[in-house]
């Protein structure tokens, strides 16, 4: 059993890491914006992908371990990073830096809450349109649905599908439910 | 004061994330006879001042102080809060978590959580958000600390800005400050649950540790100590 002083001594040695690994964090995270950026702007996709290993093995994995927006930033990565190797288009297209991706991908968040949590008609019509207006993949869709703070239901699968049925293939429909429902 | 009304209190350096916390302000069920408004402190120099500037403007007697990423999911929470309030006159203040002890080291969710929040992988399924209501007969524990993301008062108590000029120990400062004017901290018993977090899962840590020492120093005689303990005391 941990006593008082154990517990203290933790918090201690904890708070006392991350001065340590103060500077090298704030670098790794701003190497990552900055990567972003660059990318983006000159559509060099190629050092996008870069960056997953980056974070996840590199210098990067400080930023991953202190600053929570990396993690968002990972998903994005990773959704892009599929999305190239199926050659679906890019969650990417038309963002030109990392503030117009981030936006994009919360956007796209809040309308999949609203669609879930049906606050009022008008709501969930918002959402619709928005994600109408604003389409992702099926893979972005469903790697966000996978990892993101929500519950979903079959329900609210069948209703991206339906809401993203003028860009999605039938062969993406299938695959959708096939991850989402695997057998 | 006006005993029949509402307002939401926040702090805000984000339009994306406040847009959406506002879209599930505006569809909350506001109870008959009571009103309901909106303060925002865009940009304030700490969460405290921008508390304190926003107390002071607002004439509602029960204020909600909530982050800008927590998006309200029980639409008739203002009816339930009410309920709570008026079920022990010496609730001061109300949270969504909250902590039955003090944390030896500060650091409040290290010890024992009660309430919910809206959670991936919950350890009871939810029911449907539709179907949910809340009933005082479900009950609401007392605690020693609640979390900053909502914290509903009924009593305008100012908030410690001469020690806390940041971001962090806001809630846990305040919430020793209740319980030493007297006032109960209640946090409800929630099946489904009333509000989402969205904030990223990790903490800024930079500052955390500089207002944790200065509340281990301010509120030492509590360490570890149960919110009835603390109401024993009416001076420290």
């Amino acid at each position: 059993m941990r006593t008082r002083s154990d517990l203290q001594q933790e918090a201690e040695d904890y708070f006392q890491q991350i001065k340590v690994d103060f500077d090298a964090t704030q670098d790794a995270y701003r190497h990552i914006l900055a990567t972003i950026d660059t990318a983006l702007a000159k559509e060099d996709f190629s050092s996008l992908y870069g960056l997953i290993s980056y974070i996840e093995k590199g210098d990067g994995h400080l930023a991953f371990r202190y600053i929570g927006k990396t993690h968002r930033l990972l998903r994005m990565l990773n959704i892009i990073a599929l999305e190239d190797k199926y050659q679906k288009p890019l969650f990417c297209s038309g963002c030109d830096n990392t503030e117009s991706l981030w936006e994009k991908y919360m956007l796209t968040l809040f309308a999949f809450r609203r669609l879930l949590f049906r606050l009022s008609e008008e709501s969930v019509s918002e959402a619709a349109a928005y994600l109408q207006g604003h389409p992702v993949s099926h893979l972005a869709a469903y790697m966000m649905v996978q990892d993101e703070l929500l519950i979903p239901d079959r329900a609210f699968y069948e209703t991206l599908a339906l809401i993203f049925a003028q860009v999605w293939s039938q062969a993406d429909i299938q695959q959708f439910f096939a991850l989402a429902f695997p057998s | 004061m006006k005993d029949h009304k509402f307002a939401f209190i926040l702090c805000t350096n984000n339009t994306l994330l406040l847009e959406e916390c506002l879209h599930y302000i505006n569809h909350l069920i506001v109870p008959e006879g009571y009103e309901a408004e909106l303060l925002t402190i865009p940009d304030a120099p700490c969460m405290t001042r921008g508390y304190n500037e926003a107390m002071q403007a607002s004439d509602a007697k029960y204020k909600i102080y909530m982050h800008q990423d927590v998006f309200i999911l029980n639409r008739n929470i203002l009816r339930d809060l009410l309920a709570i309030f008026a079920a022990d006159p010496q609730i001061g203040m109300v949270g969504m978590v909250g902590y039955e002890k003090v944390a030896a080291d500060g650091i409040m969710w290290h010890t024992a959580r009660t309430g919910s929040i809206y959670m991936r992988h919950p350890q009871t399924p939810y029911p449907a958000l539709s179907d949910y209501r809340y009933n005082i007969a479900d009950g609401y524990e007392y605690v020693a600390e609640i979390d900053g993301f909502f914290m509903a008062t009924c009593h305008d108590l100012p908030w410690d800005s001469d020690r806390l000029d940041g971001w962090d120990f806001y809630d846990a400062f305040q919430s020793i400050r209740f319980l030493l004017q007297g006032y109960k901290i209640a946090v409800p018993c929630q099946r489904h649950p009333w509000c989402m977090h969205d904030d990223d899962k990790l903490l800024s840590l930079s500052n955390y540790d500089r207002y944790r020492q200065i509340f281990l120093q301010e509120f030492h005689p509590f360490l570890g100590k149960s919110y009835s303990d603390i109401l024993a005391q009416t001076r420290y």
